[in-house]
């Protein structure tokens, strides 16, 4: 019998479980008590920025780009009654995403959960692809990959991290290209899906109206013994420097959409969540709702309310974002880069970063009512090595100067550039 | 009582709807005020957003988005929507339980009482709201205007519905016209919010571990100040079947053309045969066992997404999908092909267990985030009677084939509009 680990948050009143499983597993359940629905998302350690295979002591084998969506799209496939099929007969909403770093297969369901969480566990352990299938999902890709060319917002990313990475995978869109994915075979699949999809490099999450007891036993009867297989996620070796400072596309927009980006570079595989939290306050201080610049930007008419930010990071990459809509992107751009160099100067205001602090753990308390975030943010912690409470803890330990540390590493001008999406009229 | 719907009319024109429970983090708590859809649109629709800027105690934005940071992240958020012929707007505050406060502070009641200042106490003087507070919010409106057209999908979609209901009230954009817009004035806000306070229908709303009885006590000592109170809602004309088929054209410079699709559905008013119409649209493209996934995206791969979806308080039907632009006529003869197949008896036993176990599923997951829960008194906000997710899962589980069938019977094509993509596929390349 596999142990079970309580997480408990004395805080939030809440307790989840870990359990790895004897198959290799890692289990992660959130009961719910007094709700209605069930959510489950099994993930794997495998996404678009996995453009090569490599076995630990073997050798590495190039992907087309594209491959691990291209896998995801196909998973659902079997012999006989697909899992969409499967899921319609029990009621459950059923779906699945690929990431930059994972891939995730989820339901939702207020009954059948044991038959539902079944039906997970069979389809993701048993492959079923054909050249004629493969053929067939090149069309609906492909689709999907033109949609997202109309879609200024995604466009504009794209040609940033183009403009900011040389070399790492996360340059490419998720689904691949309409030539890349031209090169996937049925054969090709299943040799990601044998070392990939191995149960050591995934896990299981479920919150909602379950017990740890029940998703194990389920468990128990479901899922088959895996053999480890040591996949590893080679450095891309990534340089400091950027590819260049401005990224320009015509298109049928009729204002302006931008995004600028600086890079920052890596001695870790993946940022602590202490960085994360730090960086989240860092960018509220310069450009969030309650800064001048925010206010400032506005009254001016430089920017509208779909201006934002997030810090774009995953394993290898990490850049601070800033994006929005805006007739003169320059503008926006040198004063974010005037209001950095400022704080810079000056330092965090005490009282601001405490008045930020209390508002970022708000934000987070009111993270934790939705099982979908909740199952999706067990996977994705455990798939990062990081504990899913340990941000609420920490809000309370984050002081002025940890801010005024990290502040002196990010936010760097010489690796920024500005990505701009303008209409044909608009040319800059 | 906790965890239950509870819907209360406490006074002529108030409406009350709570649902108490502790098991979630956050409350919500909402104000809905409906007026018909008619006149200069653009003098309410920026008001939510007006309100939301400033109050008399915070006059600028500055202020009040640091008094929201204090109260650990609260969410004063504006919105406004169309629901049927009728507008509605709408303030809300999240935030999070009493419970989490660090200092122990009443965060609820400091919530409560911001929300009946923004809308009760903006910041105005000598009848009019502050000018450059009202430059912004214009500008900003307009910009939505104009970002709008940048997601092409719902430019699409909204571009058919504008065709199909040229000469209905719901033609008219939520959000006003550029030129209504670029024309409003302090003075006409100002006068056009006193209206709202003495003409629009209220729904106030309550999610969460929350004090119903307390909240409406303090919405009712600033309610009840204002004076001469005459509600008037709209009625929503609903036209039950098209007579000829309309079909509008827009090329533009992109990659994927996006199709849409505008039927009428027999309903001689909002919502009628609800239950009936939902199961026949999720069956025609509602969930991946619909006809329209199951045949126009896995059988033909013409597309990655063709989805049905019904407007029940305006009795329309819209199937939207993307397609290449040579495909959109084989697209579209798939798609009737696949309705005149329903029509003729095409609809199975088995089809229609998988849609009401769907939809029982999905509708019984409403009850599991506050956003949901607040959403379904939202959704019903301008009807007379409230109907609960078990009422309504009632209701689709006794629908049979043959109603399905009937349904489908009713259904007339009325427009179609393409929005054509001539782009050449050359996106920025290294």
């Amino acid at each position: 019998m596999a142990k079970i680990i309580p997480h408990e948050n004395a805080l939030l009143g809440d307790t989840y479980y870990e359990v790895l499983h004897d198959t290799g597993l890692t289990i992660l359940v959130y009961p719910k008590p007094g709700y209605s629905t069930s959510y489950a998302v099994i993930g794997t350690n495998y996404g678009s920025i996995d453009d090569a295979l490599k076995v630990r002591g073997g050798e590495e084998e190039q992907l087309p780009w594209g491959t691990a969506h291209f896998l995801e799209h196909k998973l659902f496939e079997s012999e006989e009654l697909d899992a969409f099929e499967r899921f319609a007969e029990t009621g459950a909403s059923a779906n699945a995403y690929t990431s930059f770093d994972r891939t995730c297969y989820l339901f939702s369901c207020s009954s059948h959960f044991k038959e539902n969480l079944e039906i997970l566990l069979d389809f993701v352990q048993h492959p079923y692809f054909t050249e004629a299938t493969v053929q067939k999902e090149q069309g609906i890709i492909g689709q999907e990959i033109r949609m997202y060319l109309d879609d200024p917002g995604w466009q504009v990313l794209f040609n940033l991290l183009k403009a900011l990475y040389v070399g790492h995978p996360v340059r490419v869109d998720i689904a691949g290209t309409e030539e890349s994915i031209s090169h996937i075979t049925a054969d090709l699949l299943y040799r990601c899906y044998e070392n990939f999809y191995n149960l050591h490099n995934m896990a299981l999450a479920v919150a909602g109206n379950v017990t740890v007891e029940e998703v194990l036993a389920i468990c128990d009867s479901s899922l088959r013994e895996d053999p480890e297989v040591f996949v590893e996620r080679p450095d891309k070796g990534e340089p400091k420097e950027i590819v260049r400072p401005v990224a320009d596309q015509e298109f049928a927009v009729t204002i302006p959409t931008f995004a600028l980006g600086f890079k920052e570079t890596h001695d870790t595989p993946i940022r602590s969540t202490k960085e994360r939290l730090l960086t989240d306050i860092l960018m509220d201080i310069i450009g969030g709702e309650t800064s001048a610049l925010y206010e400032r930007l506005l009254r001016e008419g430089l920017i509208d309310t779909g201006f934002g930010y997030e810090y774009f990071t995953g394993p290898g990459y990490a850049t601070v974002i800033f994006e929005g809509r805006s007739r003169d992107p320059e503008a926006v751009a040198e004063a974010i880069k005037e209001e950095i160099r400022v704080l810079r100067r000056d330092g965090v205001d005490p009282a601001e970063f405490n008045r930020l602090r209390k508002m970022n753990y708000g934000k987070a308390v009111m993270s934790y009512n939705d099982i979908d975030g909740l199952a999706n943010g067990l996977v994705g912690a455990y798939l990062n090595g990081a504990e899913l409470f340990e941000e609420l803890d920490l809000y309370r330990e984050l002081t002025v100067e940890d801010a005024n540390e990290q502040l002196a590493r990010q936010f760097l001008e010489e690796y920024s550039a500005l990505s701009v999406v303008h209409g044909p009229s608009q040319a800059v | 009582m906790k965890n239950t719907f509870l819907v209360k009319t406490v006074e002529e024109g108030l409406r009350v709807c709570s649902y108490e429970t502790d098991r979630f983090k956050t409350g919500i708590l909402s104000v809905n005020m409906v007026l018909p859809l008619k006149g200069n649109i653009a003098e309410k629709s920026l008001l939510p957003s007006l309100l939301c800027a400033s109050c008399k105690e915070y006059p600028d934005l500055l202020s009040l988005n640091r008094k929201l940071a204090e109260l650990y992240g609260a969410e004063l958020s504006p919105s406004v929507a169309k629901h049927g012929e009728n507008l509605v707007l709408r303030i809300s505050m999240t935030q999070i339980c009493d419970r989490f406060a660090l200092d122990g502070e009443s965060l609820s009641t400091e919530c409560a009482k911001l929300l009946c200042k923004a809308l009760f106490e903006p910041n105005v003087s000598d009848g009019a709201f502050d000018g450059p507070t009202v430059e912004r919010e214009k500008r900003l409106m307009l910009d939505r205007l104009e970002a709008f057209k940048n997601n092409k999908r719902s430019y699409a979609l909204k571009k058919m519905v504008d065709l199909m209901c040229a000469d209905e009230a719901y033609s008219l954009s939520s959000l006003g016209s550029e030129e209504d817009i670029r024309a409003l004035t302090p003075e006409q806000l100002y006068a056009s919010w006193q209206d709202l306070l003495k003409t629009a229908f209220v729904q106030l709303q309550v999610v969460g571990d929350l004090n119903t009885e307390a909240i409406t006590d303090l919405f009712r000592q600033y309610f009840d100040r204002v004076e001469g109170r005459s509600v008037r809602k709209g009625e929503t004309t609903v036209i039950p079947f098209a007579k000829t088929v309309k079909r509008g054209l827009e090329e533009q410079d992109i990659q994927q053309s996006k199709l849409v699709l505008g039927f009428r559905c027999g309903m001689q008013e909002p919502f009628e045969n609800y239950a009936k119409v939902r199961t026949f649209v999720d069956l025609f493209g509602g969930g991946t066992y619909s006809r329209l996934f199951m045949n126009v995206r896995e059988k033909q791969s013409l597309c990655y997404y063709c989805a049905a979806r019904l407007m029940g308080s305006k009795g329309i039907i819209t199937v939207q999908s993307g397609v290449e632009t040579e495909n959109a006529e084989k697209t579209e003869t798939e798609i009737l092909k696949q309705l005149a197949e329903m029509k003729a008896g095409g609809v199975t036993e088995e089809d229609l267990q998988k849609s009401h176990k769907s939809m029982e599923d999905d509708f019984l997951s409403v009850f599991d985030t506050p956003e949901e829960l607040d959403g379904w008194f939202y959704s019903q906000v301008a009807d007379d009677e409230f109907q609960t997710p078990e009422e309504l899962v009632a209701e689709l589980k006794a629908v049979t084939r043959q109603d399905v069938i009937d349904m489908a019977n009713n259904v007339t094509l009325d427009t179609v509009f393409l929005l054509k993509g001539t782009g050449t596929g050359d996106g920025e390349e290294d």
